[in-house]
């Protein structure tokens, strides 16, 4: 029999990699934060001690799940971050309200582009940044504002399944850490880094170099460069003509 | 070649790519009304995108972060289309209900299958045939558009009250 209560304090930085209590915090953070789900969406609507209960659960889960992470300055903003994009998350699926969930989506995605910059994709992080949100959380609220009535809807307060679905994204996610966890991924690293020591040094020349993407895009990736920008051609003849032609017919 | 810490970083950034991921699904499992169900579809996206840096971070290359903008790219494409299909169902059932579309889906209440007639005994050939599907047209017609009835307001009781009336 395993242990099922793990312990809560690394030893070292080394102790997270291999062993199993990182593993099944895991795995007890994923059932928190499903039960912390399912009594926030029914609490909501009925009760609000139960919605407080299951935002104590979540709150849990993200704490322990960031319990022994903290060793450095660094690793702190990341959490920071990480723990951003998460509450910006759980706001955007409860959240009753259509531009309170955007919201929420605007939080979560600005905390992944924190997240980005921090691993040298500077361009990257800023053009996810102008792109989501900017871009698309702008359109989309314009048209929430479009299309939302004055009060409340049915389909903004009534969930589709909730329950049945926070058990399918919980078994998902558990065998997605199941995954990254149980890989050869931390295996062959160490065996590389044993057999040769010295070896551990991050090329500094190529990380973090906006020039280098861009020479890479322009010269190794022209092709895909190309049929990106014949992809956004082709949408937005798409999206104007699905759009014009509900105009013409409504004008007639 | 990478020393523990960014291993450890690594997974750190999959586990966070991934818990993107599954708020995203489940939003879109959960969430009714049209836009905030793309929404979701997009921060799925964000979350792949959070695993390919994190991948392009650990082989120290900038694959990953290529794919990371060809991911932004139909993104964009995505939001586009998106909003102009919505904007465009919105105007012909006047709500954002993605449940007023389930009528393109196969029956939405139906209180039992349709059984297959018995087979007769004739003297002719009895080719089979298959068991009838969905809404019979013949009998309503839905409303192409501009005819009559063809914007009114989807009701979810009308619609269900309907497939029971007729069965």
């Amino acid at each position: 029999m395993f242990d099922l209560f793990p312990k809560l304090v690394a030893q070292s930085a080394l102790d997270k990699l291999g062993v199993a209590d990182y593993s099944l915090m895991g795995y007890w953070c994923i059932a928190l934060c499903g039960i912390g789900y399912v009594a926030l969406q029914y609490g909501m609507l009925r009760n609000r001690a139960i919605a407080v209960v299951g935002a104590v659960f979540l709150a849990a889960a993200a704490l322990l799940s960031t319990w022994h992470q903290v060793s450095s300055l660094d690793t702190l903003v990341l959490v920071l971050f990480f723990g951003l994009a998460g509450m910006g998350c759980i706001s955007f699926v409860t959240f009753r309200e259509p531009v309170y969930a955007a919201l929420g989506f605007a939080t979560a995605v600005l905390s992944s582009c924190g997240v980005l910059f921090m691993q040298h994709a500077y361009f990257v992080s800023a053009a996810t940044m102008i792109v989501y949100a900017g871009a698309t959380i702008i359109i989309f609220l314009f048209v929430l504002m479009f299309a939302q009535h004055e009060r409340l809807q049915t389909y903004d307060l009534r969930l589709n399944a909730p329950v049945l679905s926070a058990i399918v994204c919980a078994v998902l996610f558990a065998v997605i850490y199941y995954g990254i966890l149980n890989s050869n991924l931390v295996a062959a690293e160490l065996e590389a880094l044993q057999s040769r020591p010295g070896a551990n040094q991050n090329d500094p020349a190529i990380m973090g170099s906006t020039s280098e993407l861009g020479r890479g895009l322009y010269t190794d990736y022209l092709f895909t460069v190309e049929i990106a920008g014949t992809l956004l051609l082709v949408a937005t003849i798409g999206a104007i003509g699905v759009a014009a032609r509900s105009n013409e017919m409504e004008a007639q | 070649m990478n020393d523990p810490a960014t291993v450890v970083l690594t997974q750190n950034l999959l586990v966070f790519g991934g818990l993107l991921f599954v708020f995203g699904m489940l939003g879109f499992l959960t969430r009714r009304s049209m836009i905030l169900m793309f929404l979701s579809l997009e921060l799925m996206l964000a979350g792949v995108s959070v695993n390919f840096v994190a991948f392009a971070r650990f082989h120290h290359n900038y694959q990953g972060q290529i794919f990371t903008i060809m991911i932004l790219t139909v993104a964009a494409c995505e939001a586009a289309l998106a909003l102009a299909m919505v904007t465009s169902l919105f105007r012909r059932r006047n709500t954002l209900d993605i449940r007023a579309w389930s009528r393109l889906n196969d029956l939405v209440a139906m209180p039992e299958a349709e059984k297959p007639e018995p087979v007769q005994e004739v003297d002719e050939l009895i080719f089979p045939h298959l068991t009838p599907a969905g809404l019979d047209p013949s009998l309503r017609p839905i409303p192409a558009r501009g005819q009559e009835g063809w914007n009114r307001p989807f009701s979810e009781d009308a619609a269900v009250e309907e497939v029971n009336g007729r069965a």
